[in-house]
């Protein structure tokens, strides 16, 4: 664990030198402080589109560094050649691969609070400006999910990367997230237009990560299901952990005879 | 005595999609003792980075065997017992030279309470303790270099394997590095090292190996013996016009530097012969003994 944590660690500071993650969080930051603008032209709960505005917000932004910083993470170890000293150590390959996509969630975690701090603070500005407004809206624990997709987004970044080098690795991570985000309307889509591909693409959506559960961020608004319980979401970050450890295993076969 | 490195038969070819296959190294063998320092020699191309990487277990090898202290290669337990330095070491930019060392403490299994003692030694021994707060990234070629060296020290490695270690050094630095290897191995630890410097890597090694396109054409002891093993003999004399070129139509080799003849001579057996030529031609002789024998020449020898 001590070699996994130093190479995490060594991951998380390189990954907070890179400039993506504060351009990235500019833009977060600039999102979300713009939505200020939009409630001024808008009818309805303030907070909760505030809510809503910066949720995605963030999830956009993290989404976009998991997919970066994933993709990148060995990849531009190996082609630096510090792949080289780090693995002649007594240091298998599965906790590189551990500690390379732990420093990069622990990254990708420090920017969402960092971002999640911005939206807080908007909210309590939104609520001092506006009187009647509610005194909260439900978003810590859509917020926390967020979380979760990251740590399956970041693995599976890492895995793709290792299979197919990063340019590609950003392309197949995107796909796998819009498949794994848009399931069911995707299987619904394709029973109504090419009924022979229905089954097929079931069976190959068992291997995509279920993201739609763990979407708790759209249509705070509108919603009427109540958000998880703590235990529930306890179960959900299981689930996330395990996909996680899949694609970290994946990763491991993948890399194990790779030629450095 | 057990040896640390035992190579018996290895060979790697390379596959790359669309282009025929390159054999890297073909039935290398050899093993290293503890306490030993073998200089890989080779040009470019020659395998040895190709076999420093079998060895680490970064690359696979497709024929024969490796072990490590009777470890396969790319084994933990394997891994635990090698120090390395690649080619040009490429670390972490931004990390200091004492930010650098603890992070390869740690990967090496340095007990917690001993790192910050085993880093200022090593980071003395390579003269950078006063650099030790700078970024990697300000340290001169030669500065890396050295904390590429200390850094292949932390985990107080049996085989110590260093690619091109007194590259990009200057004399001081390559005689530091050069220090160092000599206490290592006197230390017990076998050292393998590869160097285009071949007078810097005689005065290192035991033992040479000289790889020729990826085969181990000769493995020759640099102990004592090496010198004496030349039946050659050296004449020096001085005074002796007209000599070189009566030596040049003899076969001879022959270097004239300022008046002073440096005659070669393929035995002992025609120095009677020049002695009296010499004397004739109002010269003298200056030293007459056996020819010193340089590295060089056979790894020339094994080229041409």
């Amino acid at each position: 664990m001590r070699r996994v944590t130093a190479i995490a660690l060594s991951t998380l500071r390189e990954a907070l030198r890179d400039r993506i993650l504060l351009t990235a969080l500019l833009f977060a930051v600039f999102i979300t402080l713009s939505n200020l603008l939009v409630i001024n032209f808008t009818l309805g709960d303030w907070t909760k589109m505030t809510v809503d505005l910066g949720l995605a917000a963030i999830n956009g932004v993290g989404l976009f560094i998991a997919m970066f910083l994933g993709s990148r993470a060995i990849t531009r170890e190996i082609a630096n050649h510090t792949v080289l000293t780090l693995l002649a150590r007594p240091l298998s390959r599965v906790e590189y691969i551990m500690g390379k996509v732990l420093g990069v969630f622990a990254a990708l975690i420090i920017n969402m609070l960092a971002m999640g701090a911005v939206l807080w603070l908007t909210i309590k500005w939104v609520q001092s400006l506006i009187v009647g407004t509610p005194p909260h809206a439900p978003w810590i624990k859509p917020f926390i999910y967020l979380g979760m997709e990251a740590l399956i987004i970041v693995s599976l970044a890492v895995l793709f990367s290792v299979l197919a080098g990063p340019a590609r690795a950003v392309a197949l991570t995107a796909l796998t997230y819009a498949m794994g985000y848009w399931k069911d309307a995707l299987l619904g889509a394709v029973e109504t237009a090419v009924p022979a591909l229905f089954w097929p693409l079931k069976v190959l959506l068992y291997a995509v990560p279920d993201l739609q559960s763990l979407n708790q961020t759209g249509e705070l608004m509108n919603r009427f299901d109540p958000l998880p319980s703590w235990s529930g979401m306890a179960a959900d970050a299981a689930y996330s952990v395990t996909c996680a450890l899949a694609a970290v295993a994946f990763t491991a076969l993948a890399f194990r005879k790779r030629e450095l | 005595m057990n040896p640390v490195l035992e190579i018996q038969g290895v060979s790697k070819v390379y596959h790359h999609p669309g282009k025929p296959p390159k054999q890297a190294i073909r039935n290398i063998s050899f093993s290293a003792q503890p306490g030993e320092a073998i200089a890989l020699l080779g040009h470019n191309g020659a395998g040895k980075s190709t076999l420093f990487r079998c060895i680490l277990g970064l690359h696979g090898h497709d024929g024969g065997t490796i072990r490590i202290g009777g470890h396969p290669p790319g084994s933990m337990a394997a891994q635990a017992l090698i120090g390395y330095l690649p080619e040009k070491p490429f670390f972490q930019e931004y990390l200091t030279g004492r930010e650098l060392m603890h992070f390869h403490a740690v990967l090496a299994g340095v007990p917690s309470a001993q790192i910050e003692a085993r880093t200022d030694e090593l980071l003395r021994r390579v003269e950078l303790h006063n650099d030790a707060g700078k970024p990697i990234r300000k340290y001169s070629k030669g500065m890396q270099q050295r904390i590429g060296v200390a850094q292949a020290l932390l985990g107080d490695p049996k085989l110590l394997i260093l690619d091109e270690p007194l590259s990009g050094l200057d004399p001081l630095g390559r005689n530091l590095v050069r220090n160092l290897i000599n206490e290592e191995r006197a230390k017990g630890r076998a050292v393998l090292f590869s160097s285009h410097v071949l007078a810097d890597a005689e005065r290192s090694c035991d033992r040479a190996l000289i790889l020729v396109r990826g085969e181990l054409r000769r493995d020759i002891s640099t102990g004592p013996a090496f010198a004496g093993l030349d039946p050659r003999r050296e004449l020096v004399a001085a005074g002796a016009p007209g000599l070189a070129d009566e030596v040049r139509r003899k076969g001879l080799g022959v270097e004239e530097t300022g008046g002073v003849l440096r005659i070669e001579l393929p035995g002992p057996e025609l120095f009677w012969d020049l002695k009296e030529r010499i004397t004739a031609l109002g010269g003298r002789v200056l030293s007459f003994g056996p020819r010193r024998r340089h590295l060089e020449d056979l790894y020339l020898a094994e080229h041409q």
